[in-house]
């Protein structure tokens, strides 16, 4: 029984102190400076194709598998 | 975007953007459309690419800037009625988080510069949380429904690619508490076959304010092993790896790109 306890224990991962947690978080924030995401980016096909059209301008399309701006 | 959508909407939307990506030389396929295009409004195609090198994408833009004249007219394209099988907007009265996530060791040396960027890359996905869910955070109780979302759609390493997702039954243990504002626990997920597995602790901070949520921030860390097919080459063996939510200011357009897990909207809902 004390060997399976302590087994269970080996598997669990260590607690996040609170100080971990703030250090992490802190960490994993995304920059806030991000260039890419400074780019005037549409989510739809027919409204960047509006907003081409009054501005005389050409659309840039970055299509993906999963959405470049949100997932990968 | 992602074009598991646009490639397969049977509205004015899909119409479009297949009348685009259809003239590149991937051609008309049922297979991916992935890549760089540039296009005018009136639907001309102008360039396209599916290399990231700087330098690549620099060319075919220039290329098509250089190609570029204004179309005389764009015909007005009537929007119609979407098709909602691949609507997806936030759930109303509901919050949005943004996701992050990392791979915090274990690769080998790069042996490029491309490798270097995908070892160090930042995850990103966004969690939807449903109005009912987010009332009873602020009444300081963590909905099962949340948790479940959170474990299966949303630990997962999508630093290189698109990740496979848990099913119900990889939950081996999910145990998390909301209590004084702290939330802790600890979640094991495992694929049936064992190849794929995550073991981490879970730390957070929910704030309220009149009724509202105002804080959601959360941590996640511990061990992860084994890769999904697009996301291959992962470190060998069990490595450090960390997911971290907080509420998205809903300020930027980019705020509102729906979850990846959201493709199965029902299940991702539920």
């Amino acid at each position: 029984m004390l060997t399976l306890l302590f087994l269970a224990l080996l598997q669990e991962p260590p607690r996040l102190s609170a100080d971990d947690f703030a250090k992490l978080h802190k960490d994993l924030a995304p920059p806030k400076d991000e260039r890419w995401r400074a780019i005037p980016w549409q989510l739809t096909m027919l409204g960047a194709r509006e907003t081409a059209a009054k501005e005389k301008k050409p659309i840039f399309l970055w299509s993906m598998n999963g959405h470049p701006g949100g997932c990968v | 975007m992602d074009e598991w959508y646009q490639h397969r909407q049977k509205d004015a939307e899909g119409e479009f953007y297949r009348e685009v990506v259809y003239q590149g030389p991937r051609g008309k396929t049922e297979a991916t459309t992935q890549g760089l295009y540039a296009f005018r409004a009136d639907g001309k195609f102008l360039g396209y690419t599916n290399n990231r090198d700087v330098e690549k994408v620099r060319a075919m833009i220039k290329k098509a800037l250089k190609e570029f004249t204004p179309p005389d007219e764009v015909a007005e394209i009537k929007e119609g009625k979407k098709d909602a099988y691949f609507v997806r907007t936030p759930p109303d009265g509901g919050l949005v988080a943004d996701v992050t996530s990392k791979v915090l060791g274990g690769y080998d040396d790069p042996k490029s510069d491309y490798e270097k960027l995908f070892q160090a890359a930042l995850g990103r996905d966004h969690l939807w949380i449903r109005k009912d869910e987010a009332e009873a955070l602020a009444k300081g109780e963590l909905a099962n429904s949340l948790k479940q979302r959170i474990a299966r759609y949303h630990l997962v390493d999508n630093t290189r690619g698109e990740p496979p997702m848990w099913e119900r039954r990889d939950v081996k243990s999910l145990e998390v508490t909301l209590k004084d504002g702290v939330i802790e626990g600890s979640v094991h997920l495992e694929t049936k076959s064992g190849d794929r597995g995550y073991v981490a602790s879970i730390r957070g901070v929910v704030e309220v304010k009149d009724g509202k949520v105002t804080r959601f921030d959360v941590a996640v860390k511990g061990e992860f092993w084994g890769c999904g097919t697009y996301t291959p080459n992962p470190p060998k063996g069990k490595f450090p790896f960390a997911v971290t939510l907080r509420l998205s200011s809903g300020e930027a357009t980019l705020d509102r790109v729906p979850p990846q897990g959201s493709r199965d909207l029902q299940d991702y809902l539920k």
